[in-house]
């Protein structure tokens, strides 16, 4: 069952900031439905393929290679939080190519 | 090998390769580089919500063409995938990539390592989006998303390899398949071809692979050979230093200055993936009669260049290899060979004399404004024995000073150039040269070959190398035998 | 004039008997008299839709083709793009999100010149089932103002059930157009999956959404689906070839059709609803209909199984907004990480929050095989469930939901406010098209509806089905009392 240590490293891999208040309430919830789709395990699934598209014969559309700018600079960079010459400012981050 | 003491390097490499296709894997933004910062932008590779993928079939088209010629086996359906991470260069904070079915499967590609063949083989290759561009100052990061969303091919190799030159010899093999087939300009400046390693030892005879560690950030196949090494001679220590401990997995970036490996992070704070089938994207799905129409296409691959060159004209392995793995200079090579009387001669005015003069320079040929057509001509006046080999030397320098004039013109303008055909100053000459050395006709009458070399390199000396070798050794036998 | 349907205003506008103009100022006017009860929108597009209206009189009067939609105007849900407004999702995170394009179905309501005169509120990213999700403000049932209208597509139906415009279009991914139709007395449809483009839909569920319309007659859902329905170039999810007529389908004989109910599912619902089901199943009997019984009974797995596979694709569809390239970034943040972790951690609301967490949960490694891999499994098991019911019957009907609308506030427990889905969530798992149809009265007065599911690609079916129904009853045709006056 999901303890509030598995809760903090969920957040951590999310990116999310849970208050104290916050954590208390979601793992409650979050163990309650876990609990709950457990259900699912009744199920013989065993030679069942998973499904992850649900019309079977779509394929996917190949697109001519042509090129276009959709998004103009100056509107990205307006919707930015903060920016500098052009490009997006963020912290300095460690060099990792 | 025997610096490894024992152990057995094994390595792997991945390899990501930059597609040159107008437009990106999934969006329509130009692909292209040295563009100001975020001015080749789409709503997919900036993360705007609302935005889907649509799949960019020269991409695919390109991944076919690697398939063809590393004659690998591919998969006519093919899957995508989400790969959840966060990092300012990936828009959506996930990538889409091939992790459970990839387009393409095997494959293999033959090379020269040292002088001896050898044969890799490659796991699989898959088509992925490229993430932006990060830009690191004091105080803070700048992002670009030009990049963002460029299509790659990662090319993954077995863990085959067991020496650093194994490792550059199949990365310069794969880079010049990529650039045969014209799937990826291969640019290492502009970050089109970029090599991982993967790294383990072990002892000879060993079995099983030990744990690995990851080497990034190699920029050349120099650095990338000193990197392996470096991280080779760091393993077989730890494990010589500590007997029965198992090495800790992480990634390693090669430091230059230090000419070490050093560690970025460890195994452990790696982000978990969380890999799941991309849902805004269906199978991708290919005929045979997709892949049998790429296969037309298909230009002479590398390997099939080489065993042409070695077995049709002779060329050796080296030169073969050195052309071959060259692109550019391989096509100006084929334009010398119309007109080339002695392909195995002209192979060696091109790569060995002319090459080796402009090396310091650091340009190319064409930049230098040398038709290869005219080394040809050069190497055919020789051929035809209009100059004398030494003479061509010359010539050639003086090719390089005055790029773009015929070889012919430079020796007619030069009468130093002009060879000596007056048999009567030849026979002066070859007289002088016999009465100063009476030993060496000597030897030579007793049979010792290089005794004749030497003479006619002193008659050669003497006419400033005007007189054609054959000639002169022609006179002087006659004249020795006359003494 | 509130009365009329889409369809009709459009012919008025068509005859020349109304102005478009005069139209979209009709019910901007009704908007600023009744919204302020509802609060059913985000934002009104009233000088946009004026000049809209304004320049297709224009066109009118010199004699050019007029699109289908001509005059209709129409409400879109708060998450979908129209170039240049904003697309909150009724998120603090992009409170401020000016949209760059134009949503694909944006592009075909204005070139069918229908004119989109505001965004409804919504479940802060489709998230919920009552819109008291949203950050901004709750959304109130215009059959009474105590009660939901239901989620996520709340604002959606509201505004059309209070009359502010004929048509709105909603996303379902579980329910949330079928669910907030059935509070509201209204028709509301989920297409197949993929025959509405999903581009410019800001995604929740990715393999799950679709647009619909929310309307209160069948051929103004027909009509709409005429226009927004059809491949998309730009979502590679569309189905191609997929465009169809459905006026011209609605008229075609039912007799002798055979409808599938899985009865069995009808022990756990409000014993009026049951009834009232049973009702409309005796008038589909009068029509000439067979009613079969037919096996669904695994859609009691289709509530764990969809929280698995619908939280964890938002994980990540959601994992674009960090606060780097636009939305709200923490003041307080000042590393990297701090940046992601403070703005969303201030931009999501709790449910978005704990379905963010669940979906991570569920694809993480050690569990993904027991969740995600499992619940994908059963999605093919209930896929399988809906072939064999269509080869025994031509179109299934059952309960929309289990209760009627219910008090604002009154469910605080997630897994009950979860279960409202119980009978909607299968018909996303399976991708067929499904229609709420309005179906009678609670003894407190509060619409009651019924869902029709057809097979894969057989939306015309499933609107001719009701269309049918339509014709027969009249349930549609009832007006929410408090709304059922002139603006003044």
């Amino acid at each position: 069952m999901l303890n509030e240590e598995e809760l903090k490293a969920l957040e951590k891999l999310s990116r999310l900031r849970l208050t104290e208040g916050e954590r208390v309430h979601l793992l409650k919830n979050l163990q309650n439905i876990l609990a709950s789709v457990k259900s699912l395990s009744e199920l013989d699934t065993e030679h069942v393929e998973p499904c992850s598209h649900v019309l079977e014969e779509m394929q996917a559309p190949l697109r001519e290679d042509e090129s276009e700018r959709t998004y103009p600079r100056e509107l990205f960079l307006k919707a930015a939080p903060e920016k500098i010459a052009g490009m997006l400012k963020v912290p300095p981050v460690i060099k990792e190519e | 090998m025997s610096h490894y003491e024992g152990y057995e390097p094994v390595i792997g490499l991945e390899i990501h390769a930059q597609l040159n296709t107008r437009s990106l894997m999934f969006g329509r933004a130009p692909n292209q580089f040295g563009d100001e910062p975020n001015v080749n932008l789409d709503f997919l590779n900036t993360g705007q919500p609302g935005a889907l993928p649509v799949i960019n079939k020269e991409a695919v088209k390109k991944a076919v063409f690697f398939g063809l010629a590393i004659e690998a086996d591919i998969n006519l359906i093919s899957l995508f995938d989400r790969k959840s991470y966060f990092y300012p260069d990936c828009p959506l904070n996930f990538q889409i990539t091939q992790f459970y079915k990839p387009i393409i499967v095997g494959g293999e590609i033959t090379t020269e390592v040292e002088g001896e063949t050898k044969l890799f083989r490659i796991h699989h290759a898959h088509l992925e989006n490229d993430a932006g561009k990060l830009i690191h100052f004091p105080d803070f990061t700048g992002v670009d998303f030009n990049r963002s969303g460029a299509p790659l091919l990662e090319i993954v190799s077995e863990p085959c390899m067991h020496s650093p030159k194994d490792a550059s010899a199949y990365a310069q093999a794969i880079k010049a398949i990529l650039e045969y087939i014209d799937s990826s300009e291969c640019n290492m400046q502009e970050g089109h071809f970029r090599m991982d390693a993967n790294i383990s030892v072990r002892k000879k005879g060993e079995s099983g692979l030990r744990p690995k560690t990851e080497i990034k950030n190699m920029n050349s196949f120099f650095n990338m050979e000193l990197a392996i090494e470096s991280e080779i001679q760091r393993q077989i220590e730890f494990y010589e230093n500590n007997p029965g401990k198992k090495l800790i997995s992480g990634t390693y970036r090669f430091d230059l200055e230090r000419r070490k490996t050093i560690l970025m992070r460890s195994k452990e704070s790696a982000d978990d993936y969380r890999y799941f089938p991309e849902p805004d994207l269906p199978p991708l799905v290919l005929t045979k009669k997709f892949i049998e129409e790429l296969r037309e296409e298909l230009p002479e691959l590398p390997r099939a260049k080489f065993k042409r060159y070695v077995e049709v004209l002779g060329l050796s392995h080296y030169s073969a290899d050195l052309l071959v793995n060259d692109k550019p200079l391989c096509k100006d090579f084929e334009e010398g060979l119309k007109i080339a009387k002695n392909p195995k001669a002209f192979c060696n005015w091109l790569t060995v004399e002319f090459i080796g003069l402009i090396k310091e320079s650091g340009k190319t040929l064409k930049e230098i404004g040398i038709d290869t057509k005219q080394i040809a001509e050069l190497a055919n006046l020789v051929e035809e024995g209009v100059i004398t080999g030494r003479i061509a030397k010359s010539v050639a320098s003086d090719m390089l000073k005055s790029p773009g004039k015929p070889p012919a013109l430079i020796v007619k303008e030069n009468p130093d150039y002009q060879p000596l055909r007056d048999t009567s100053l030849i026979e002066e000459i070859v007289d002088r040269v016999l009465a100063l050395n009476a030993p060496s006709i000597a030897d030579y009458k007793n049979g010792r070959d290089k005794a004749l070399q030497y003479l006619i390199g002193q008659v050669m000396k003497e006419c400033k190398g005007k007189a054609t070798p054959g000639l002169t050794r022609d006179i002087l036998i006659k004249k020795i035998e006359a003494l | 004039m509130y009365k009329k349907t889409g369809k009709e205003l459009n012919s008025l506008f068509l005859q020349k008997q109304i102005s478009a103009e005069e139209i979209v100022a009709y019910f901007i006017k009704r908007i600023h008299a009744f919204e302020p009860s509802i609060q059913s929108l985000l934002s009104t597009l009233e000088s946009r839709a004026l000049e809209k209206a304004r320049a297709l009189d224009l066109k009118l009067s010199q004699n050019k083709p007029i699109g289908k939609l001509g005059a209709i105007p129409i409400i879109l849900k708060d998450n979908m793009h129209m170039k240049g407004e904003k697309t909150t999702c009724a998120s603090q995170f992009l409170k401020n999100y000016e949209a760059p394009f134009d949503a694909t179905v944006t592009t075909l309501i204005e070139e069918a010149d229908g004119i989109i005169i505001g965004k409804a509120n919504m479940d802060e990213f489709a998230m919920g089932s009552s819109t008291e999700n949203s950050s901004f403000k709750k959304s109130y049932n215009p059959w009474n103002l105590d009660y939901t209208p239901g989620g996520s597509s709340g604002g959606s139906a509201a505004a059309v059930a209070a009359m502010l415009a004929p048509i709105s279009l909603g996303s379902d991914t579980g329910g949330s157009i079928r669910q907030p139709a059935a509070f509201c007395n209204l028709y509301g449809f989920k297409p197949t999956y993929g025959r509405v483009s999903r581009f410019g839909l800001v995604a929740f569920g990715s393999s799950l959404d679709q647009i619909g319309p929310f309307a209160r007659s069948i051929e103004d859902i027909a009509l709409m689906q005429e226009v927004i329905g059809g491949h998309c170039p730009y979502d590679s999810t569309s189905i191609p070839n997929s465009k169809e007529p459905y006026l011209n389908e609605l008229e075609t004989s039912i007799q002798g059709k055979v409808l599938g109910v899985p009865f069995s599912l009808l022990e756990n619902i409000d014993e009026e609803i049951k009834n009232l089901f049973l009702d409309a199943l005796e008038v589909y009997k009068s029509l000439g209909v067979k009613i079969v019984e037919i096996n669904l009974d695994l859609i009691k797995y289709s509530i764990p199984t969809y929280y698995i596979l619908a939280t964890a694709e938002a994980s990540t569809n959601l994992a674009r907004f960090d606060g780097i390239r636009y939305g709200i970034r923490s003041p307080e943040a000042k590393t990297l990480e701090e940046i992601y972790e403070y703005s969303r951690g201030l931009g999501f609301g709790p449910e978005v929050k704990q379905r963010i967490l669940l979906g991570t949960y569920v694809l993480s490694a050690g569990y993904q095989d027991a969740y995600y891999k499992k619940a994908q499994k059963v999605r093919s098991l209930i896929i399988r469930d809906y072939k064999h019911a269509f080869e025994h019957s031509d179109m299934i009907a059952l309960p929309a939901t289990p209760t009627t609308s219910f008090k604002l506030g009154s469910i605080q427990d997630p897994l009950k406010m979860y279960m409202q889905d119980i009978y909607t969530i299968s018909a996303n798992l399976a991708g067929v098209p499904a229609l709420t149809l309005p179906i009678g009265f609670s003894a407190s007065h509060l619409p009651v509806g019924m869902q029709l599911q057809g097979p894969l690609l057989k939306d015309a079916r499933v609107l001719r089905f009701a269309n049918h129904f339509a014709k027969a009853t009249n349930f549609h045709q009832k007006l929410a009392p408090l709304f059922d006056k002139e603006a003044s």
